[in-house]
């Protein structure tokens, strides 16, 4: 069996429990759940099932190692933009205390 | 005017049009405690407001760079509760809400009957672009699904907030996604919130400053991304 059928279900399934932990928590909605739940729950099928995608391949040609060489390069890619995107707002958020504290500061030098 | 100290915060971005208009209402109506935070004005905006402010009629706060409409009702927010604020009420600066309604928003504060007032624009069928209909009723429930509280108006920008409201809800988002965010922690915290119709006066211009279907998209598109990551 290839390796992949087995990691991207793997990963697939710890988001899904780390979404269910964190709904326990009360951090997150019963819908998100449901939602999310479908979401990596269509990536893990597609990983332990990738002739699933077997449509895809038809319109698009790709054959099987390559479909799924595809499938983990999105899934990489997407883990990539995620960091980023986490790592941004982090420092936009920060950026916005400082410009807050200064500008607060600064008005009340100006008064 | 009223024994609890009311302070009106107006987040403004380019609005040299409008924003003297609004205040000078605000003010005839006698409230003296107005916080306008410009954010980052590339026009004539941040003058305006200094004539203001040498008029005695407004305190003004005035970040260096844009930030977003979250960031500057934010930081009204830690201004206000400086200068020892006990309601705060947002209003939009494009000149749609209509300043004789505060009192409408803070009463119920005032009454004890809740920690946040939200002015909606939807209690009552009135002439609104369908577009605009469509938009909110869209972003009410997205923030219903992400958030599990429903309301009529989850992106109004008039709104009364309590001390204790205004101690527990820290705005976190920049964008416009904050209005979200408010319901979020006003369930999250289990504030008392009512909703209260307000009228609202839609122009070309404060059309064109609301949120565009690009923006709209952007701000669904950080909802899911903070959802994921949260």
């Amino acid at each position: 069996m290839p390796i992949y059928k087995i990691i991207i279900p793997v990963i697939a399934l710890i988001f899904v429990l780390r979404g269910i932990f964190l709904w326990l928590k009360g951090k997150k909605t019963w819908r998100e759940i449901i939602f999310w739940t479908f979401f990596w729950g269509f990536f893990g099928f597609l990983g332990a099932y990738p002739q699933s995608i077997e449509i895809f391949a038809q319109i698009t040609g790709i054959q099987d190692s390559v479909k799924a060489f595809f499938l983990l390069i999105i899934m990489i890619l997407f883990f990539i933009i995620l960091h980023m995107f986490m790592k941004i707002e982090k420092l936009d958020r920060d950026l916005t205390k400082i410009i807050r504290k200064f500008s607060i500061e600064d008005s009340e030098k100006n008064k | 005017m009223q024994n609890k100290k009311i302070f009106i915060i107006i987040p403004a971005f380019n609005e040299e049009q409008k924003i003297f208009g609004v205040v000078q209402k605000i003010f005839d109506l006698g409230y003296k405690n107005i916080i306008v935070v410009d954010d980052g004005s590339t026009d004539g905006t941040k003058k305006i407001l200094e004539d203001l402010k040498n008029q005695g009629k407004i305190s003004f706060v005035s970040h260096f760079i844009n930030k977003g409409a979250g960031a500057a009702t934010q930081t009204g927010f830690d201004f206000a509760l400086q200068k020892g604020a006990e309601i705060c009420v947002t209003i939009d600066a494009d000149g749609q809400h209509n300043p004789d309604e505060i009192q409408k928003l803070v009463d119920p504060i005032l009454n004890g009957e809740c920690e946040v007032v939200i002015g909606s624009r939807f209690l009552n069928l009135q002439k609104m672009p369908v577009y605009r209909i469509i938009f909110n009723k869209i972003g009410n429930l997205i923030t219903w699904f992400f958030f599990g509280l429903y309301v009529s108006d989850s992106q109004s920008g008039f709104k009364a907030f309590s001390k204790k409201a205004l101690q527990k809800v820290k705005i976190e988002n920049n964008g416009y996604e904050f209005c979200s965010e408010i319901i979020q922690k006003i369930h999250s915290n289990n504030l008392k919130f009512k909703e209260v119709q307000i009228s609202v006066k839609y122009t070309k211009y404060s059309q064109s400053k609301g949120q565009s279907l690009i923006n709209g998209l952007k701000t669904l598109l950080k909802l899911f991304l903070h959802s994921l990551i949260k």
